[in-house]
């Protein structure tokens, strides 16, 4: 017995999901329902947990357990559980269970019909079972109510790799569900050649997804590509989106945000260190180019993310100044021409990635840090 | 419970955690890096050239990174090399698992302490934005060649060779 314990104690797999000791996992998700319930989601002690707020996140819930089962869960970084909102006030989650081996996971999915009051017995949504790269899952319902899950997806390189043939970064596929997640249907590849490690923004798009994603262009260019993701499976040709020029083999660790206007512009967000242009950037995305493309923050801006109501766009991200973590935001009235510049909230403590919220007529951005759990700032 | 038991027990628990020792003495040790150490560090190496290589378990490019430093230490046993994972504790197992794969005898390793990563980025270069993998070639002036990304051996052998060259020779063109 003493042996088992001790050599357990020793076995990386146990180590590195026990979580027992270092960071916290502040990564976290929200999403108001349609009742103006704010929901949170984040990861602890093997567990998805969820909480809700009813005066927009000024005060929480209690969190409650989602998988009753233990099991990893990634929450750091470009990786999150997620959350969306059925038409029916449904909740699905998704998030990404690391396997042993490095870079290697499954997406996993719950949902609840009821408010919150139970969730299902996760269950992993693609087909392909191999211990790979199944990881950083993107999650958005239509409005007509059909889910779409899309992630990084090493298959296509595996296969690659087994014949010796060299394969440029990883691949896109997604998923769908016509029964509110009682099942999927999929492993539908959207794109070969995505970036191994940044997060995928999508964006509902009359019955599909648009998703925006940090791409490999050859031979090493990390900039980004879009696609539509329909419900058949098909995809709308990918297109590039962001002509930065960064030529690099690494990993950013830097995804993108994307939301659509009224008007079907696109606005978008990203990282690039390309020759000419290095930072954070916003641009709406045209084809072929990118409209109105500026920097967002100063030197050290970084993981923005964005909303759109209306005219007003509003920018949020945080940047650090050698002392303190900030939350900065910038707004625009006139669809992303001129900006005002605002300075939300800091910390000397570690925070995650921000996120903004549309609420009755409202912009709100939402930080988790270990500070102040689960803030909501609203935007002046 | 007798004492003796207890005894007996504690000396089995001492003679299982010996042996528990003995098998990971072989495994790299990692020293705590935080936001203090990049300024101990250029302290220690004052007028030598020296390479700082950060790394992560989380990054797939840090393996072919890791076996350039290996090959490159073989050859430059001269170079200090400072090999920093940016993992956390949680991670620390799986990154002595990969660094068991490559013989990095005389690196020195490291693995991030704290848990503000922003806080040790911004102390090592306000300028790295936490791209891996990152790799500074301190001259013996510690003035660094900052490189992203995966790096070419032929980068660091050329990076040895003209830390051999007089500061105060003639213009590159008598070469």
């Amino acid at each position: 017995m003493l042996i088992a314990l001790l050599l357990l104690a020793g076995s990386p797999a146990l180590a590195q999901h026990g979580g027992q000791a270092g960071r916290p996992s502040l990564g976290a998700s929200v999403a108001f329902d349609r009742a103006g319930v704010l929901w949170a989601v984040d990861a602890a002690d093997n567990r998805v947990r969820i909480r809700r707020s009813g005066d927009q996140g000024q005060t929480w819930s209690a969190a409650m357990p989602v998988n009753a089962e233990p099991e990893p869960i990634a929450a750091d970084g470009d990786s999150r559980p997620k959350i969306a909102v059925g038409r029916e006030g449904e909740l699905y989650l998704t998030w990404t269970k690391p396997l042993a081996r490095p870079f290697t996971g499954e997406i996993r999915f719950s949902r609840s019909l009821d408010a919150g009051q139970s969730w299902s017995a996760p269950i992993t949504v693609h087909a392909d079972r191999q211990e790979i790269t199944h990881r950083f899952d993107a999650l958005t319902v239509t409005d007509d109510g059909t889910l779409f899950i899309a992630w990084i997806d090493k298959r296509d390189q595996e296969r690659a790799k087994a014949a010796g043939q060299p394969y440029r970064g990883a691949a896109v596929y997604f998923a769908v569900s016509d029964d509110r997640g009682a099942s999927f249907r999929g492993d539908y590849r959207m794109a070969e050649h995505s970036c191994e490690c940044c997060r995928i923004a999508t964006q509902a798009d009359g019955n599909g997804v648009i998703a925006l994603w940090r791409h490999v262009f050859e031979p090493n260019i990390r900039d980004h590509a879009i696609a539509r993701m329909n419900p058949d499976g098909s995809v709308s040709p990918m297109r590039r989106a962001t002509f930065d020029q960064w030529a690099i083999d690494a990993c950013p660790h830097h995804g993108p945000s994307l939301v659509k206007d009224a008007g079907g512009r696109l606005h978008a967000v990203w990282f690039a260190l390309g020759p000419e242009n290095a930072g954070v950037f916003y641009g709406r995305l045209e084809d072929g180019r990118v409209d109105g493309q500026r920097q967002v923050g100063g030197d050290h801006a970084e993981h923005a993310d964005l909303a759109v109501l209306g005219e007003s766009v509003v920018v949020v991200w945080r940047e650090f100044d050698g002392r303190a973590m900030h939350l900065k935001a910038m707004r625009s009235d006139d669809g992303g021409e001129s900006w005002r510049e605002h300075a939300l909230a800091a910390t000397e403590d570690i925070a995650d990635h921000p996120k903004v919220l549309v609420h009755d007529g409202r912009f709100l951005a939402y930080w988790n840090t270990r500070e102040i759990p689960h803030r909501v700032v609203p935007l002046p | 419970m007798t004492a003796l038991t207890l005894a007996a027990r504690r000396i089995g628990f001492l003679v299982l955690a010996s042996i528990a020792a003995a098998t990971v003495r072989a495994e790299p040790v990692l020293h705590d890096f935080d936001h203090h150490t990049p300024a101990a560090l250029g302290a220690s190496h004052a007028e030598k050239p020296y390479v700082l290589a950060l790394w992560s378990v989380h990054c797939e490019p840090c393996r072919s990174e890791l076996e350039l430093l290996a090959e490159f230490t073989a050859g430059h046993p001269e170079i200090a090399i400072e090999l920093v994972a940016t993992d956390f504790l949680e991670d620390r197992p799986a990154a002595k698992a990969m660094l068991a794969e490559f013989e990095l005898d005389g690196v020195r390793i490291w693995a991030f302490a704290d848990d503000f990563a922003e806080r040790i980025r911004y102390a090592i270069d306000p300028r790295w934005r936490g791209e891996l993998p990152r790799l500074y070639l301190f001259d013996a002036n510690h003035q660094p060649i900052a490189i992203s990304g995966r790096v070419e051996a032929n980068t660091l052998a050329e990076w040895r060779r003209g830390l051999h060259r007089p500061r105060t020779s003639a213009p590159a063109s008598a070469e």
